[in-house]
């Protein structure tokens, strides 16, 4: 509990406050003054004086901060230049981006813990160098250029997958899975080949315990002896990095939703990064470097409660 | 294969035991040694290759990358175009070669530049302790924050397009991942007796983070920089992709890669050349940090 405590006020807190305040000032920092921008270069100085008066754009910086996080708090983003709330424009965005990194999550781990479960129990034969190769293959070719190239196979040349667009899954269930496929598989390459890397090595390593060789040696088949005795004990380290990759998944799929033209929180940032569009760009960021910064928490959380050792260590001040 | 990793082994015994004595036959061995790997034997080829490509390649090429050619908009590769023309009729070849050239140059630039910022500071942190070590590392947590390409996106947005405010945002990206480096090095040797001697016989501090910290722990840089180069390159090129990167008419990979799928119902080789020329670039490059690093850590390579 004291490590809990300890990360929280120590490191969580700090970091997004200070990231809060990087935020915020980036908005002070981006050149060009934001009434202007909504208004459009032709308005008359007393509209955009009247607009900054009204955006808040005439008070000091420090309450203005407290003023923005304070709204942003209670999911009150400001105005898009767009004239539509930020939090509008989440409400269409956000889930997109949830829906496609969680399918891509989830393909990314049941691949890779396949992958990685094969390879470690076969270690130095074929299955497991194949196992290698592939892993190699996704690690170095990064998940954007992959995404293109999937594309151009399977949407222009075979037409087996539609190559732009999202349907919401309650509309048209079968259409949703063809839009989102080649999308969710793109961004699941990398998951699945971290996670495959870290089975592997666990349970190469879970094998080389003294337990092992009791079970086999009193005469349990080798089928018993990885389901009963190796999995799960080898399981608890790749349990903690999968969190970590959730959090890397919202990162990723700002490139993939460009690929795809998946109509999510990425391609919103990129529009409003080149539309100079402050608030939304605040509000993303916000969003994602929250809930990186959480899923890091979290993961730092498990291992901690797995490894006492760590805990002990991290709470005399490391 | 085991003697194979035991003879590798007494040889890197050999060079380690003599350090300052990597000569020329220190460095054939050293090129050899990569060679015995198939992967090294793969990435050392391709690389070449795309060196001549990006280097060699716009200097000799009669056609710029710029000038039109009337009447043959996004043509199918032919004798004539390797890699076809474009939407404004330009020859893919040459702007694939110069994409890649300032690709490579701004990627280098950035990890260069952000590493020798990076690790300026990682060693006044690791080597000053106290606040100004919890300032620096507190301000480096902060930028690891931000996900992947989203510090780089938010700089771009901060500093503009172009090929200078580009390889910024990405020698800025680089920072954080030096900098820890750095003061963990730092804070390592610094326990060591060779340090505590120098500090014994009267050195200044700068002098022992330079004469002694900085050549003892060459090796742990060498292997994180060809990583670095992987990251930065690809950061690069998602960023052109995105449209935050260079402005036309100037090509760059992650530019050919944007305008390349706009086209790619109408002619596929001007998305496929740059993806392929980014993914074996991306390879060759994985490979050989992979195998310079097991070839400089003995206990990596006996792992497997």
């Amino acid at each position: 509990m004291n490590y809990v405590l300890a990360r929280l006020v120590r490191q969580f807190f700090p970091t997004v406050f200070v990231a809060s305040i990087l935020i915020f000032m980036l908005a002070e920092l981006l050149p060009g003054d934001p009434a202007v921008i909504a208004l459009g270069e032709t308005a008359t100085p007393d509209a955009v004086a009247a607009l900054r008066h009204e955006m808040g754009l005439d008070r000091p910086l420090p309450e203005r901060y407290i003023r923005w996080l304070g709204s942003a708090l209670t999911g009150d983003f400001g105005r898009s230049t767009t004239g539509k709330t930020v939090t509008d424009l989440l409400k269409t965005t956000l889930p997109a981006t949830l829906e496609l990194a969680f399918i891509a999550f989830t393909i990314g781990n049941t691949l890779g813990l396949a992958m990685g479960i094969t390879a470690g129990i076969t270690r130095g034969k074929l299955p497991d160098a194949v196992v290698g190769v592939i892993g190699s293959l996704l690690i170095a070719v990064p998940s954007f250029v992959a995404g293109l190239l999937i594309l151009l196979v399977f949407a222009v040349w075979l037409e087996w997958f539609p190559s732009a667009g999202r349907v919401p899954i309650f509309e048209n269930p079968l259409e949703a899975l063809r839009h989102i496929t080649l999308p969710a598989l793109a961004l699941a390459g990398v998951v699945s080949a971290v996670i495959s890397r870290f089975t592997r090595q666990s349970i190469v390593d879970v094998l080389t315990n003294d337990y092992i060789r009791t079970a086999r040696a009193k005469g349990l088949s080798e089928r018993a002896v990885i389901l009963r005795h190796a999995l799960r004990p080898s399981m608890l380290p790749v349990v903690t990095i999968i969190g970590l990759q959730l959090g890397g998944l919202f990162g990723g799929s700002i490139v993939i939703e460009q690929v795809f033209t998946w109509p999510g929180m990425g391609r919103l940032l990129i529009g409003a990064v080149s539309s100079k569009d402050y608030p939304t760009i605040q509000a993303i960021t916000l969003l994602l470097v929250s809930t990186y910064l959480t899923f890091n928490l979290l993961t730092d959380l498990m291992y901690a409660w797995l490894d006492p050792r760590l805990r002990a260590s991290m709470s005399t001040g490391a | 294969m085991r003697d194979n990793a035991q003879v590798a082994f007494a040889d890197e015994v050999g060079i380690l035991a003599k350090p300052g004595r990597f000569g020329s036959s220190g460095f054939a061995r050293f090129v050899k040694r990569l060679f015995r790997d198939p992967r090294g034997v793969f990435a050392l080829s391709t690389l070449f290759v795309l060196l001549v490509f990006a280097f060699i390649v716009p200097l000799v090429h009669p056609t710029s990358p710029f000038e039109s050619i009337r009447g043959e908009r996004l043509l199918d590769p032919s004798s004539e175009h390797w890699f076809g023309t474009d939407e404004l009729s330009r020859d893919l070849f040459i702007r694939n070669a110069v994409g890649l050239r300032s690709t490579l140059l701004g990627g280098v630039l950035a990890v260069v530049s952000g590493w020798l910022l990076g690790v300026v500071l990682g060693y006044a942190a690791g080597y000053s302790k106290g606040i100004v070590d919890t300032i620096i590392s507190r301000s480096m947590d902060t930028l690891l924050a931000f996900p992947g390409i989203l510090l780089a996106i938010l700089l771009i947005a901060l500093f503009g397009t172009g090929l200078g405010s580009l390889a910024l945002a990405v020698a800025i990206f680089n920072v954080p991942f030096s900098t820890r480096l750095a003061r963990a090095t730092v804070l390592r040797e610094s326990v060591r007796d060779y340090v505590l001697a120098a500090r014994a016989i009267g050195c200044s501090g700068p002098r022992i983070l330079y004469r002694h910290i900085a050549i003892n722990t060459l090796g742990v840089f060498a292997v994180q920089l060809p990583i670095s180069i992987v990251n930065s390159v690809l950061i690069m090129a998602a960023l052109g992709f995105l449209g935050l990167g260079v402005q036309p008419p100037n090509p760059t990979l992650g530019g050919l890669l944007n305008d390349g799928r706009r086209f790619m119902r109408l002619e596929y080789t001007y998305l496929l050349a740059p993806a392929a020329i980014l993914a074996l670039l991306m390879l060759s490059l994985n490979f050989l940090s992979d195998v310079l690093g097991e070839m400089l850590d003995p206990v990596r390579r006996g792992k497997g």
